[in-house]
């Protein structure tokens, strides 16, 4: 009997995306090899962390001979445990577009290829796209686990045995809830839903690692803070989950005991049941759910008639042009998941930023007053930063954000100049806001005096002009009109370029300001007079000020030049 | 109303539109054709301010596109191939938005809106988001948009692209009507029966030089073509392979 599909269809119809990938690497400029490098070595230094990190954790635990084993294993089973749940999420998230909305598919569902060929194909696909990442950065875990080990080949020997399972079952199971999905709800509103919880479940996992505080493991000072933090993230231990039995096998492969072999055989077999019950389902439900994915309902989870009218009345006393550009801009943020479920990780970035300075030490409050004045004062770096990465999300994607009806804009008679002034204006007083929260909490856990929480509050106001001014511009001069989802924008090279150019920004504002802050606090805890500090600190203010005046101004002409110049 | 002088686009080494000259008058439907490739496109976003030229000048309803560009974009109405709009507004309130920019506010907008989405037979949509169009509904909100603040010139790109029957004989009323009226269309199409009947003159572009301007008698007579159908002109005109493949079987 004639095979229904052949192994040799699924690689053909993988051949698009080979050839592209082959294509990029061929076309790729100076830029393209500078941005890889960059990012190649973001990556690199995040591994050496991640590394750094397990392997001091592991090597304290190895003074404890009689913690050591239930301790690692604990720990191997929250990593295995983590990382099934990451790809699982992934998975889902990759399987949506890849299975049913990518653009290519419209050629392939038309075409004679048998359902298995095509589900094969891009279920390679979906491993591929959302496993990559995940392995490289278990690779420094894995790697911190070996050499730790009395056996590290063997160790690695048992990774190398797991990997192939534990990246293939949550695929297939991704691939699976992902159809399963779409076959009841609309392509829309599947991923409206994934973008919601997505970003809970990023939220909830950064404020539980936070809340946990890490920083215990790094200069432990007792055995059982390890085993508390961990059990926080106590990972349901049940016989029946393919994480149990990879973190098994592992154990094993570290203690250099005799390979369970049967837990190997079931996840195999598990990962094979896995694609073999895709494919039947896919089979059973593809077609309908590939159909239902091109339907365009209206969004359900977006749309608030009073929401709207609040918008409205808040818009109205704004200049007509102003507020017709405002209106557009936060309907069209409110009612786009991706984009405003964006507010729950700033959200969590600001609690956790504002938690890190209440758990300081309760003998913080009583430290020195120059090492309180002198947190304060770096505190404001910290902040700077804080709002640069806030900014980088929401004000640098300002511009792209028109995506590809920037055309309205640039053939109606509205000035470029009003164009990015309006940007502007709508995009500075959120982070204002921000900024003035941030500074006066954190400096009111951290103690610090009047003078300094004051110094803090009026700089970082300055600052955020800058912040804004610097990202509008920037936004304009290196615009994304072409982009999927608007996370692509801030990762995109310019975004990088603006947090590089911004942190520099931040470290002029505090080099002006830190000679002059000394001055004035030495004259304070020396009991000199002040007006000679004082004047010096307000100069340096000036400066401050005059600084973020140019950083308003001039990021916008050459934003408004470049964009001039832009041909769309 | 729409003068364009001397005007050339260049992409590096590749020349798109070269040194071309039109002037079309108040009133008038000028049909703008040319094969694919030929600088139509280029010449329309040049005309609606998405493109610079490299050299020329562009002047509409009077102004000089690149020393008064407010004064001459308000005086234009603006219809792409592909409409691309915010996906996340309302019909209603894409099209305050659009008046919005074009400086129009109060109660004479929203009822110059409720005529305008009456006119293109979307006022039972207009609280639907846009998101939710199909091509052809989208591509008549862009028209309705194009008409909010009483253009004096309307530059249209391939404005039959994706429309039904009875969007097609829609979009040719209005046009009609608008021009009755005083306004000056200059429409890029490549469907040559649209053309023939509705435009008042055409200009055929090929490798970026206009090779052919006049009414359909005048560029049958520059054609030396017998057969007064637009499509034999147009295709004896660009020569080609189309052209061949007619000569040796006319029906």
């Amino acid at each position: 009997m004639r095979p229904e599909f052949t192994p040799r269809q699924i690689v053909h119809i993988l051949t698009p995306s080979l050839f592209a990938l082959r294509n990029r690497r061929r076309a790729a400029d100076r830029v393209d090899f500078l941005r890889a490098a960059l990012f190649g070595g973001i990556t690199l230094l995040f591994s050496l962390g991640i590394f750094a990190g397990f392997y001091r954790v592991l090597v304290y635990i190895g003074q404890f001979s009689e913690f050591t084993a239930p301790l690692t294993q604990q720990i191997l089973a929250t990593v295995s445990m983590f990382l099934f749940t990451v790809l699982l999420a992934s998975n889902v998230v990759t399987a949506y577009s890849t299975q049913y909305v990518s653009e290519d598919l419209s050629l392939l569902a038309s075409s004679p290829v048998p359902l298995p060929a095509l589900y094969g194909a891009r279920f390679t696909l979906t491993l591929f796209q959302s496993s990559w990442m995940v392995l490289v950065f278990s690779f420094p875990v894995y790697l911190a686990f070996a050499v730790t080990s009395p056996a590290p080949f063997r160790f690695l020997l048992a990774v190398a045995l797991i990997l192939a399972p534990l990246l293939i079952i949550p695929a297939a199971l991704g691939t699976m809830i992902t159809t399963a999905l779409i076959s009841v709800f609309s392509a829309r509103r599947v991923r409206e839903l994934l973008m919601m919880v997505g970003a809970l479940f990023v939220v909830l996992l950064v404020l539980l690692i936070r809340t946990q505080q890490p920083e215990r493991l790094l200069n432990p000072s007792s055995i059982y803070d390890i085993g508390e933090f961990f059990s926080a993230f106590h990972a349901p231990a049940s016989p029946l989950l393919p994480s149990t039995w990879a973190t098994d096998l592992l154990a094993a492969g570290r203690q250099a005991e005799p390979f369970p072999w049967f837990l190997l055989f079931l996840l195999y077999s598990t990962a094979a049941a896995a694609v073999v019950l895709g494919c039947w389902q896919a089979r059973a439900l593809y077609r309908r759910g590939y159909s239902r994915a091109q339907e365009a309902l209206p969004a359900r989870f977006t749309t608030s008639p009073l929401v709207d009218r609040l918008l409205e009345l808040a818009a109205r006393p704004f200049e007509l042009r102003f507020r017709s550009l405002l209106l557009k801009d936060l309907k069209s943020f409110l009612r786009d998941t991706t984009q405003w479920s964006q507010l729950f990780l700033l959200l969590a970035l600001v609690v956790v930023y504002l938690y890190n300075f209440s758990v300081l030490p309760s003998n913080f409050t009583f430290a020195t007053f120059y090492l309180q004045n002198l947190f304060s004062f770096l505190n404001l770096g910290l902040a700077g930063f804080v709002l640069s990465a806030v900014a980088v999300r929401f004000v640098f994607t300002a511009v792209s954000i028109e995506g590809r009806a920037f055309w309205i804009i640039r053939s109606s008679p509205l000035s470029l100049r009003d164009f990015l002034w309006s940007k502007f204006w709508t995009a500075l007083p959120p982070l204002l806001i921000l900024s003035q929260i941030l500074t006066l909490v954190s400096n009111h856990f951290l103690g610090a005096s009047r003078f300094m929480t004051v110094l803090a509050s009026v700089s970082i106001l300055f600052v955020c002009f800058g912040i804004v001014g610097i990202g509008v511009g920037m936004g304009a001069m290196f615009p994304r009109f072409r982009f999927e989802n608007v996370t692509q924008i801030a990762g995109s090279t310019g975004g990088l370029l603006y947090m590089i150019v911004t942190t520099s920004f931040i470290a002029v504002v505090l080099f002006l300001e830190a000679l002059p802050v000394y001055s004035y606090l030495s004259a304070q805890y020396r009991g000199d007079p002040l007006d000679r500090p004082l004047l010096v600190t307000s100069l340096s203010l000036l400066a401050v000020a005059a600084l973020n005046v140019a950083a308003v101004i001039l990021p916008l002409r050459w934003g408004q030049r470049r964009l001039a110049a832009l041909e769309i | 109303m729409i003068q364009l002088q001397a005007l050339s686009k260049h992409y590096g080494q590749q020349v798109a539109v070269d040194r071309l000259s039109l002037d079309v008058k108040p009133g008038e439907l000028f049909g703008f054709l040319g094969p694919n490739g030929a600088g139509k496109t280029t010449t329309i976003k040049m005309m609606a301010g998405l493109l610079r030229p490299t050299s020329g000048r562009i002047v509409l309803a009077g102004h000089d596109l690149e020393r008064e560009p407010e004064k001459a974009k308000a005086a234009l109405g603006f219809i792409p191939d592909r409409p691309f709009l915010y996906e996340k507004l309302s019909a209603d309130e894409f099209l305050q938005f659009v008046a919005g920019i074009y400086g129009m506010n109060g109660g004479d907008v929203t009822r110059r809106i409720q005529e305008l989405l009456d006119l293109v037979e979307l006022r039972e949509f207009r609280g639907n988001l846009i998101e939710s169009f199909s091509h052809g509904m989208k591509q008549r909100l862009v028209m309705a948009a194009s008409f909010i603040h009483e253009p004096k010139v309307l530059v249209v790109d391939e404005p039959m692209v994706g429309l039904d029957p009875k969007g097609t004989r829609l979009i040719k009323g209005l046009f009609r009507e608008r021009c009755r009226k005083g306004e000056t269309i200059f429409m890029s199409t490549h469907t040559l029966e649209v053309a023939q009947e509705m435009c008042d003159r055409i200009g055929i572009i090929l490798k970026g030089q206009l090779i052919a301007l006049g009414s359909m008698d005048e560029l049958q007579q520059q054609a030396e073509s017998k057969i007064p159908a637009l499509e034999h002109i147009f295709l004896k005109l660009t020569g080609g392979d189309g052209f061949r493949e007619i000569e040796r079987d006319p029906v």
